[in-house]
């Protein structure tokens, strides 16, 4: 069963559908409950909005973080989805600096554009993936596949060591980043149409 | 670098999937459920979702077929008609849309455009609109292309993108449904004074126009009616025909 987390902060009704499309079963986990993570194989983080708000939005709810930390160190894969993603990092900068996971030793900072037409922000649409290092999330992949974005914030990390994809938009910024059984997207995989439905069943059978 | 999108359009008239000429002759075109599938099925970049019912301007009575179609279609989806407060809007990102398009609501008030703008983000907030060609100049109508509006067609967009509009739609109600070409014109225009994504619609008949309209602007997106309604044409054909001439495009 995979657990889709709810912060209550964004519209969870696009990755469930797309999980349950797959033929999986999901779980909305609520995070002011307790004892939801048990019977779940994969944790989803989606994830639309402002950085400050989901860091005072989970940090409010403190059995429910020492949870999700114990069922990362069993070693139980987590997905975050652009914010979901972000929030992975130590730190985030988006209206206030807050407090992330850290889960990855990151920071989400602005991303550099130039504010001409071609590269505006937020950074929208159909962009490609350049896959850097294998791993099992990319079966049946390919080099350069188109997946959707909509972020105007990026990840910045300390060590490339966790970076498997790299996206570029003016500059070159990670895509998909991936640290022991924690994995994070910048685009949107359930609105990224066949390769979005891929390697999001990808992550749901994956054994880390 | 972004991908030019290339984005069905879905007229709706209640749950039934319409197509109009020049804004008028509605014929039905069958279900759109069913048709958006395809479309998504076959490489469509976006949706863009429309209520044109005179009648019913609830952009609440869209809510039916827009849960269906986001239950089923894994790409962005935009939808508009008779939007024209935060509720509505909120009601329909809520039910699976990623985008809002408002049109009729711009001239009457466009501290509207910024506020949405501030809840939603700018991305999520298309501003349509719809012109006509008199004596040689472009004028703007509202009000599914009923009620005329004194305001010039650049300064409408320098207002809209002052108030943080993420995207204009343009649309020629003189080209519209009669699949006898866009007009490149109003294209070039369009794209010459917006520094924000532009989607044109109308006028497209056959692949060449399409091609045309991205050869000769910086226009984003092109979305097409009749072209797939009416015609064995998908998405993924018009892909592969554009693919000869160097167009950006996703090809997978």
């Amino acid at each position: 069963m995979i657990g889709i987390l709810d912060l209550k902060i964004c519209n969870l009704s696009s990755v469930s559908s797309a999980v349950y499309n797959l033929g999986f079963d999901i779980k909305i986990i609520k995070i002011d409950q307790k004892d939801q993570l048990n019977d779940i194989s994969h944790l989803i983080i989606p994830g639309v909005g402002s950085f400050s708000n989901i860091s005072k939005e989970y940090f409010e709810n403190k059995n429910f973080s020492s949870e999700l930390d114990n069922y990362k160190k069993k070693g139980k894969p987590l997905l975050g989805i652009c914010l979901g993603m972000q929030f992975l990092a130590t730190e985030g900068f988006e209206n206030n600096k807050s407090k992330g996971l850290n889960f990855i030793e990151a920071s989400v900072n602005l991303m550099e554009t130039d504010n001409t037409k071609n590269f505006n922000l937020p950074h929208v649409g159909w962009n490609e993936i350049n896959i850097l290092k294998n791993h099992a999330i990319f079966d049946g992949i390919k080099n350069n596949s188109n997946f959707y974005f909509i972020h105007s914030y990026q990840v910045v990390l300390k060590n490339n060591e966790f970076l498997f994809a790299e996206t570029k938009y003016l500059k070159k910024f990670p895509s998909i980043i991936i640290k022991d059984n924690v994995i994070g997207f910048q685009f949107h995989p359930e609105k990224s149409s066949k390769n979005g439905l891929k390697i999001l069943e990808n992550f749901c059978r994956w054994k880390p | 670098m972004l991908k030019k999108r290339i984005i069905p359009l879905l007229l709706l008239m209640d749950d039934r999937l319409v197509k109009t000429v020049n804004f008028n002759n509605f014929k039905d075109v069958g279900n759109p459920v069913s048709s958006a599938k395809i479309f998504s099925n076959s490489d469509a970049d976006e949706l863009i979702l429309l209520n044109i019912n005179r009648e019913n301007r609830l952009s609440s009575s869209l809510i039916p077929v827009l849960k269906e179609i986001s239950e089923e279609c894994f790409i962005p989806i935009s939808v508009g008609g008779g939007i024209n407060s935060f509720n509505d809007a909120s009601e329909i990102i809520k039910n699976g849309a990623d985008k809002i398009i408002i049109n009729s609501i711009c001239y009457e008030n466009y501290n509207f455009v910024k506020s949405l703008a501030n809840k939603l983000g700018r991305q999520a907030v298309v501003a349509s609109i719809d012109v006509k060609k008199i004596n040689n100049k472009y004028v703007l109508f509202s009000n599914c292309g009923k009620k005329l509006n004194q305001i010039s067609l650049e300064e409408h967009i320098s207002k809209l993108i002052k108030n943080n509009v993420g995207e204009i739609m343009i649309n020629s109600i003189d080209c519209e449904g009669t699949m006898s070409g866009p007009d490149l014109d109003l294209v070039m225009q369009v794209t010459n004074i917006s520094n924000v994504p532009i989607i044109y619609s109308s006028g497209v008949g056959n692949y060449d126009h399409i091609k045309d309209i991205f050869k000769i602007s910086e226009v984003s997106a092109v979305a097409c009616g009749s072209l797939f309604n009416f015609t064995d044409s998908n998405p993924i054909r018009v892909k592969s025909y554009l693919k000869n001439y160097n167009i950006n495009l996703r090809i997978f």
